[in-house]
């Protein structure tokens, strides 16, 4: 066995338990709601990007088109104005606590030095609150993990105002960010 | 076992480099799709291999490097981190994969 090779966020264990409960907590108050079985899912947000909308710089290596990754939806290959429904694509999004510090950290490992890594969640009071033409599907290979999907095919504009309008509607657990402190 | 389509192709071509990397045979039959985990013990050396392809893909993404075709090394891990973590969940390996996580922040 070769050395182990150590989280970048152990000199911030603390922030993690924090995290962690916080976390449990949101989900203990908001699960089953009725009408929402999902009642609060989590995401992990790289900083400087919004819950949903990601700035171009610090999107990854794809491609964006108006702050939407190409990877995370289904663009039209006859015309990128348009993304197609699909029940394989869309963002990200933890229901579990594990899940969420799991995915925070394993994104994490990914950034450069002094990047922050934040936790945003968005409590469900009813499936009323989901944008029209979106859903949460389940990942049928991780049933911790949820995409927000299009229903139906649309305008990149429309998902644009739609994830915003998210995101404007989602918190950012600011207190609690872990940070990447040297380059993986 | 891993399943894989069209949509994760990019999935498995990074999980089979990066396997064969480690040189492991029963970590590349695991992540190429074509056999399943048999007990605790197996689940935490397919768990360590794992651990050690993300560094791999780490590295090679802090280096800008593209891996047979594809530059977004760091989306498609992540699809590969729900598989597996996924699989560990679903086949009764949960706390393996705990443990590893929890040794990984050391």
């Amino acid at each position: 066995m070769g050395k182990t090779k150590k989280q970048p966020f152990v000199n911030q264990l603390k922030t993690l338990e924090n995290l962690q409960q916080k976390i449990a907590q949101l989900i203990v108050q908001h699960r089953n709601h009725p009408g929402s079985h999902l009642g609060v899912v989590f995401r992990t947000v790289i900083d400087p990007n919004s819950p949903t909308i990601y700035r171009e710089g610090h999107h990854g290596k794809g491609g964006i088109r108006s702050g939407i990754r190409e990877c995370d939806y289904k663009l039209s290959k006859a015309d990128p104005n348009w993304v197609l429904a699909s029940t394989e694509h869309g963002l990200s999004f933890s229901s579990t606590m594990k899940h969420a510090v799991g995915t925070m950290e394993f994104l994490g490992g990914f950034q450069k030095k002094g990047t922050k890594i934040n936790c945003a969640y968005w409590i469900l009071e009813d499936s009323k609150i989901i944008p029209e033409d979106m859903e949460f599907v389940q990942d049928p290979d991780n049933p911790e993990h949820y995409l927000l999907t299009i229903t139906k095919d649309m305008l990149i504009s429309d998902l644009v105002k739609k994830l915003q309008w998210i995101s404007d509607h989602m918190t950012v657990m600011n207190d609690l960010t872990l940070e990447a402190y040297k380059n993986a | 076992m891993l399943n894989y389509n069209e949509a994760s192709y990019p999935a498995k071509v990074l999980a089979v480099h990066y396997s064969k990397q480690v040189d492991d045979e029963d970590l590349v039959r695991f992540m190429s799709g074509q056999s399943d985990i048999e007990g605790k013990d197996a689940a935490s050396k397919i768990i360590g291999g794992f651990w050690k392809m993300t560094d791999l893909a780490i590295a090679d993404y802090q280096n800008g490097k593209q891996i047979e075709g594809i530059d977004d090394i760091e989306f498609w891990m992540h699809k590969l981190f729900n598989k597996v973590y996924g699989y560990m969940v679903k086949h009764g390996f949960e706390s393996e994969w705990d443990s590893a996580s929890q040794i990984r922040r050391g």
